[in-house]
């Protein structure tokens, strides 16, 4: 069977290197389980219960493109969720 | 034993530092100014990418009336909403239907085969965390 190949084109918004925000989480994650947090150029720039009010907060300080995490708990994962 | 060398190019090396998930940061577009960066965790099991609910309240998408696609598990299943969006991964971006959980107890999100594995060529070394991503044209 020919397959066509997917149409991807260059992304309309800018790429961010998020290498720092990642750094953040792996030295921060278990002190934030359960919450959102919202990371950029590797800070925390908010914390909180709901994604909306840290990306509505994130966005009153000047950033307007967090990296928004719900952190897990560092149980195992699988796929098979319920 | 004959091994045939296989080297393939990839424009993008990707460094995970959480050893419990291949994580990878994606930015998921509903219209040119509404958009939302997020974490999604690769599952190559997975036949859909699957957003938390409360993605799609900040991409303004509503989700009305029962969830029509069901999803099975390996323990049972849930129900998902389709809806076509942008989705933006190291540079590239391809429109897409992904798929936001009913329940807002799905705490997580996931990139799986369609929408995500099927737009590009992937490469994994887990043993080192890295992924390496490229397109099929490059």
């Amino acid at each position: 069977m020919l397959k066509t190949l997917p149409e991807v084109r260059p992304s309309s918004v800018e790429y961010i290197d998020r290498s720092s925000d990642f750094a953040w989480l792996a030295a921060n994650r278990e002190n934030y389980v359960g919450k959102w947090v919202a990371l950029f150029a590797g800070e925390l720039v908010s914390a909180g219960e709901s994604a909306q009010e840290v990306l509505e907060y994130s966005r009153r300080k000047g950033i307007e493109r967090p990296l928004l995490v719900h952190v897990q708990d560092d149980l195992p994962f699988s796929g098979g969720w319920m | 034993l004959d091994v045939n060398e296989y080297t393939q190019p990839y424009a993008h090396r990707h460094y995970y530092p959480n050893s419990d998930a291949i994580e990878i940061p994606v930015v998921l577009i509903s219209d040119k100014t509404t958009f939302v960066d997020v974490l999604g965790k690769l599952d190559t099991g997975s036949s859909f990418c699957i957003f938390e609910r409360s993605c799609a309240e900040l991409l303004n998408i509503e989700l009305d009336g029962a969830a029509d696609t069901r999803v099975r598990t390996a323990t049972g299943f849930f129900y998902v909403y389709g809806r076509e969006l942008t989705l933006s991964v190291f540079g590239y971006e391809w429109t897409t239907t992904v798929y936001f959980a009913e329940s807002e107890s799905f705490g997580l999100n996931i990139l799986g085969r369609i929408g995500f594995l099927d737009h590009l060529r992937i490469g994994l070394v887990d043993y080192e965390q890295v992924l390496y991503c490229g397109l099929y044209n490059e």
